[in-house]
């Protein structure tokens, strides 16, 4: 439930908002405390508390102005006994040169309602080490080439206030994240891979980690064996981690939608227009899916959406916080996220994912005369002015003839053009598995947690 | 420019100073706790954000968290748990955030290791940005970005400004106290230009420890050129190829690192090294050092985590890995005598060193810069480079990828004539590799 903390700071921010309204025409406060949980095992050592990443675990508030044509935001930690000159001096600059965007002022719609998703029967910490421990000391044991194995669990539990003069909300939820690294090595090198599940209840994810401890372990030990990639253009099935990883950076990026305003992103001029092949269905939403980046309302208010990006390969919609919005005279998505109250607040994606189609994933490996099969997401980064992509997947199966040949490559990246890439989509399978391990910058900041993921898909696309 | 211990008018109100005493006096009640730590961070902040030339939005924070680590000896074991204290605490939430940490602990079965204890060893001091007033600074440097000259097909999309005041204080159980602060800038920009049939953009992101206006202004004027070079690149053609690859900037920080995080005692103790002591990781006299601090280098720290005072250890001299390094804990666990911290900075020297000759491919821009330090591999898509054909035409090129494995790479490697200093990192300009991959 919502922390008492903000439980109890919802009437002092209605109170600092009805003192200061006269001064400025739009003040709202954003308050959140999150308490993020984790708890580590590797080789010897154990370790547990509180994580002191700032997304993880704060106690803060933003106050947000309409100030003298354009917004203004004080980030403090608590707003009890707030100083009112302190705050008015401390956002007043003096001698800019430059003028203001001028955006007007946001809308400000009634809304009161609370929010609520809690973790059903919480295991304690001494039995979360317990089933952590288990499966590290299996897939430790599985082969002396396994030389460390860490398995994590991180619980964020995360409550938030918005109130304005017509809107007071307020949220509270859980999320929890559990992890296996596996580190190998042999006489030819050292190699790691990476594997999660996330659900509302630990319980839950750490059931799904157990039932794949053998699969992790044995690809452990292959991956010894994993060579690198001949540079490329090749036939490949990607896994849904890496479908997944292809929707954010493919068109995630590119449309958020504050790169409209910015004239950044080149997918502002095809809306409406064909953006890949037609079985290519797209979303993005905090309420689209349950997953990583599911929350009830974002950081300026606005309440969850299911946004469809891509509707049978014509980009239909894009993303957006309450500025871009304000800005492009559209409604906003529910995409205004902040790593913290100490950061403003961006369009960001949430849970990113291509819908199902139709097709049966054997019959599109068996399609492939010669390709990959690529598998769980490393890391990417797209470039939404040029729309040019870089994708890493952890490893590759080799397919020949329709069948995997047993050749393993690592790691494998990759590239190219974006439209190209989502035109070359032939096959999509009938199954969507979205995963929620993974962080998103803006840039090279503004970490926030998101969620993506979609079908295996079947395309033509460069490999280095 | 000014001393770095000049700060403490903003957070200094009793509440606040009073903070660490608090947590100090409850945990020092306590029986059960063997050991403690706490770290308390203070820092505030300007920010201005622009879209195009126009300010949208400008920020003010004023922050303040604090981390405390519990520690609890039980048979021959250490246990410990962690929280962190905020303004959701008051003395009641302390005290039943410490019990269960202690809970938590008791079943923790760590190897014992031993905290720091107090030195005469003094702490680095170096100077930082002293603007009294961050709103004005932040004001000025605006105007030393948008004065930045280019010609009219090029301009500055977006900016983001953010001058930030970091104060550090680290005490434990055995009486260390420290305190540091610093106060950095880091600017965001996407520099973008129309060559009539399209625009292309870059990306620059830079941190500086002491302002410099006019370098501000040149920075700005060189990513705006690249930007104009980058409209005029044309697809790598195969003759490009098979010449050798200059690297620069964050991509040469990021393989340096590599070398240093590989031969860390964290990564020694879970076996995730690909170095031991005595290793040869080259012919040449490839010198690296990890330390506290160097001119400009934004993350300069005197202390680290564990409220060690960093020195400068010599990790690796002659090509020859010579010393591991970095957390206090992880050090205990390996057995080693003396141990000298997490250092942030990293030094490189050598005498490989040589001036570029044509032709060669000069990396300006990665898309992302890759490197994975289990494999080894190295590289990414490029978005701007620039051939230098045999004459010394620059021949700006895009579009394509390159990729190394930098265990393998190093050993043939050379090195620019002239050092530069980056956020963490100080040595050779750039480096050479004679046979990367490029596609």
């Amino acid at each position: 439930m919502l922390s008492k903390f903000l439980k109890d700071r919802i009437n002092i921010a209605k109170k600092i908002i009805e003192d200061l309204s006269d001064e400025y025409e739009y003040i709202s406060i954003f308050g959140k405390h999150a308490n993020t949980n984790r708890i580590m095992l590797n080789a010897n050592v154990t370790s547990v508390g509180q994580s002191d990443r700032i997304t993880d675990s704060e106690a803060g508030f933003v106050i947000k102005v309409y100030n003298d044509n354009h917004y203004s935001e004080y980030s403090i930690d608590d707003i009890k006994d707030l100083d009112y000159g302190q705050f008015k001096e401390a956002i007043k600059l003096h001698g800019l040169k430059q003028e203001y965007v001028s955006s007007g002022l946001l809308t400000d719609e009634p809304l009161v309602k609370s929010f609520n998703r809690e973790e059903n029967d919480r295991m304690s910490d001494d039995e979360i080490i317990s089933s952590l421990k288990d499966i590290k000391e299996y897939i430790e044991n599985y082969d002396q080439r396994i030389v460390n194995v860490f398995t994590v669990n991180i619980c964020r539990e995360t409550s938030s206030i918005f109130v304005s003069k017509n809107k007071c909300l307020d949220q509270y939820y859980v999320w929890n994240h559990c992890m296996i690294q596996v580190v190998s090595a042999d006489d030819k090198g050292i190699k790691t891979i990476f594997k999660s599940e996330n659900e509302v209840n630990v319980k839950d994810a750490l059931k799904k980690l157990d039932n794949r401890k053998e699969e992790i372990a044995k690809l452990a030990i292959k991956m010894l064996d994993a060579k690198t990639i001949i540079p490329g253009t090749y036939d490949v099935i990607t896994d849904p981690s890496i479908s997944g990883l292809i929707a954010h950076e493919a068109f995630g990026h590119g449309v958020e939608m504050d790169m409209f305003v910015k004239n950044r992103a080149k997918a502002k001029d095809f809306v409406n227009k064909q953006v890949a092949s037609e079985l290519v269905n797209m979303h993005d939403g905090a309420s689209a899916t349950l997953s990583a980046a599911s929350y009830f309302f974002d950081d300026d208010g606005v309440l969850a959406n299911d946004t469809q990006i891509i509707k049978d390969g014509i980009l239909v919609n894009g993303l957006s916080d309450v500025l871009t919005a304000l800005e492009l005279n559209k409604k906003p998505s529910g995409n205004s996220r902040r790593e913290s109250t100490r950061r403003k607040a961006y369009t960001r994606m949430t849970n990113t994912f291509f819908g199902a189609g139709k097709d049966n994933v054997d019959d599109m490996i068996k399609s492939i005369k010669h390709g990959y099969y690529l598998c769980d997401t490393n890391n990417g980064m797209e470039d939404p002015k040029n729309w040019q992509i870089q994708c890493t997947a952890q490893y590759a199966l080799e397919i020949e003839d329709g069948k995997f040949n047993g050749n393993i490559y690592s790691p494998v990246v990759i590239s190219g053009y974006v439209p190209d890439l989502l035109k070359s989509i032939s096959m999509v399978s009938n199954e969507v598995i979205i995963t929620g391990s993974g962080m998103c910058g803006k840039g090279h900041k503004e970490w926030v947690y998101v969620a993506d993921g979609g079908p295996y898909l079947k395309a033509r696309v460069k490999l280095g | 420019m000014g001393l770095c211990c000049r700060w403490g008018t903003i957070f200094e109100s009793e509440s606040e100073v009073g903070m660490i005493d608090v947590i100090k006096r409850i945990l020092d009640k306590n029986n059960e706790i063997s050991d403690y730590e706490i770290i308390q961070t203070k820092t505030s902040s300007s920010q201005l954000f622009y879209v195009l030339d126009k300010l949208e939005t400008n920020r003010v924070t004023k922050n303040v968290d604090t981390n405390v680590i519990i520690y609890h000896d039980h048979d021959e074991y250490r246990g410990s748990s962690s929280f962190i204290v905020n303004a959701s605490d008051d003395e009641n939430s302390i005290s039943l955030k410490i019990d269960s940490a202690i809970a938590i602990a008791k079943k923790i079965n760590n190897p014992k290791f031993v905290l720091a204890d107090k030195t005469d060893d003094k702490l680095v001091t170096f100077d930082s940005i002293s603007d009294a007033n961050y709103n004005d600074a932040c004001v000025k440097i605006a105007d030393a970005i948008f004065s930045a000259k280019h010609d009219e097909n090029g301009w500055i999309n977006s900016v983001e400004i953010f001058v930030t005041n970091i104060e550090k204080h680290f005490v434990n159980s055995n009486g260390v106290d420290h305190t540091f602060n610093k106060s950095y800038l880091e600017v965001e920009i996407i520099p973008t230009y129309s060559n009539n049939n399209e625009e292309i953009e870059l990306y620059l992101d830079f941190k500086m420890l002491e302002l410099d206006y006019d370098l501000i202004t040149k920075k700005v004027e060189d990513v705006l050129k690249q930007a104009k070079l980058r409209s005029n690149a044309v697809n790598i053609e195969d003759y490009m190829k098979h010449c050798p690859v200059v690297i620069q900037d964050e991509m040469l920080a990021m393989i340096m690192e590599n070398f240093a995080t590989d031969i860390s005692y964290q990564s020694v103790f879970n076996k995730a090294n690909h170095y031991q002591i005595n290793d040869k990781i080259c012919d040449y006299d490839l010198n690296i050092t990890v330390g506290p601090y160097a001119k400009n280098a934004v993350y300069s720290y005197p202390f680290d985590n564990h409220g060690l005072v960093i020195k400068d250890v010599d990790i690796i001299k002659n090509g020859i890995v010579c010393a591991n390094y970095g957390d206090f804990i992880y050090g205990q666990y390996l057995k080693q005598d003396k141990i000298n911290g997490n250092a942030s900075i990293i030094k490189v020297d050598t005498t490989n060193r040589c001036k570029i000759t044509y032709p060669y491919l000069e990396i300006c821009n990665f898309s992302s810069p890759q490197l994975e330090e289990a494999t080894g591999y190295f590289g990414g898509e490029i978005r701007l480079a620039i051939y230098h054909d045999k004459d010394g035409n620059m021949i700006p090129v895009t579009n394509f990828s390159i990729s190394g494995n930098i265990y393998h790479d190093i050993k043939e490697a050379r090195f620019a004539d002239t050092d530069v200093t980056l956020d963490y990192y100080k040595g050779p300009k750039y480096i050479i590799f004679d046979h990367m991959s490029v596609n």
